[in-house]
């Protein structure tokens, strides 16, 4: 994605995983918008395992961010939303944000050090 | 796969400061820049053992990002703790290079 | 699910489980005065089967729902010839279900979700201080 020279796989792998965390806040946010929508399916995101495939080839860059519906059991109105665990989802997902976030600066931080702007 | 660290520092140069300033230190001016007197050798060979320390400080950091990213970390004060003791590590490196910096910067300027 | 903030999946099976048994116990008591004819079963009460979970470490992971069990389908016989349903005797069946208990199953499931819902919490604030760690 960067197109300069200093980033590495480890700040393109955090922004990927950046991207993908992004994507599922906003897929549990429309879950909990249609909470009671008759015959919504829960929207699942995933990420991991494209990020995974692609650091294991090398180019984490390439990872991408995939959406599909949950398999979860549905209620009478065809709605399988689970307000429970899309309000725990989230407040989990923002956790991880914040991790990945802080590691991604903690690297760019590093490269000043060594630059010398500390 | 990352980049290699940034370290601007080569053993040898600080080396040489290090046999320079051992010989001002045990009063001879005319000893040459080669010198290895015992102080300056130990003071390189620490110098690189810190760089590769550092070196693996970071990429033990650098590893446990990547897990954080994909979720496999299995706790996350493995991953502070590493990042901030990387971040440590790499200050102080650079503290110590520029103090050798300023050293070898002062005795060239002294008249001989 | 989460292997980085293990503890709030803890916190969220838990939930999981006592919402499991508030909506069985809430499904017994709608259905308490159900009323059917000596041929058919009587309203069976609902028990949730819950389980701890283990995961390797013995620090333990949880509980989960692994079945659900049904009470008597026998139910109470009792004795209401003024009933539509009764039979040639004045037999009905009612079901099996003691109010007062479920009243307290009730109270136990609210207790335990709002107990696991703290336990989220806590746990997200632990992690959150880790997170501030070298800052």
């Amino acid at each position: 994605m960067s197109i300069t020279g200093i980033s590495d796989a480890v700040t393109a792998a955090l922004h990927q995983a950046i991207n993908g965390l992004d994507a599922r806040q906003q897929a549990i946010s429309s879950n909990i918008a249609n909470l009671e929508t008759p015959n919504y399916l829960a929207k699942e995101v995933d990420f991991e395992s494209s990020l995974r495939a692609a650091l294991d080839d090398g180019d984490p860059s390439k990872a991408t961010v995939s959406v599909s519906q949950s398999l979860a059991a549905t209620r009478l109105n065809g709605n399988n939303v689970n307000i429970d665990f899309e309000l725990l989802a989230s407040s989990e997902n923002v956790m991880r944000q914040k991790l990945a976030v802080q590691a991604l600066n903690a690297k760019y931080q590093l490269l000043r050090t060594a630059i010398g702007n500390t | 796969m990352a980049l290699p660290p940034i370290m601007p520092i080569s053993p040898i140069s600080i080396g040489s400061a290090g046999g320079v300033g051992n010989a001002v230190q045990s009063g001879n001016a005319t000893a040459s820049a080669g010198t290895s007197a015992t102080g300056g050798q130990s003071f390189a060979s620490t110098l690189a053992d810190q760089l590769d320390k550092v070196s693996a400080a970071q990429a033990n950091a650098d590893q446990l990002a990547l897990q954080a990213a994909t979720g496999d970390l299995q706790s996350i004060q493995d991953y502070t703790i590493a990042s901030t003791e990387a971040q440590l590590m790499t200050q102080l490196t650079v503290a110590i290079r520029n103090k050798a910096v300023e050293a070898f910067n002062e005795i060239m300027r002294m008249q001989v | 699910m989460s292997a980085i903030f293990g503890i709030l999946d803890v916190a969220k099976s838990g939930m999981g489980v006592y919402k499991t048994w508030l909506n069985a116990v809430a499904d017994n008591i709608a259905n308490i005065d159900d009323v059917t004819d000596t041929s058919t079963p009587a309203f069976q009460e609902r028990f949730v089967q819950v389980q701890a979970v283990e995961d390797g470490t013995g620090f333990g992971h949880g509980a989960a729902v692994v079945g659900a069990e049904f009470g008597d389908p026998n139910g109470r016989v009792t004795y209401d010839p003024n009933h539509p349903l009764a039979d040639a005797n004045g037999l009905v069946r009612r079901p099996d279900v003691d109010l007062t208990d479920q009243m307290v199953y009730l109270q136990l499931a609210q207790r335990g979700y709002q107990a696991n819902v703290q336990a989220f919490e806590r746990a997200r604030d632990a992690y959150e201080s880790i997170l501030t760690i070298g800052k």
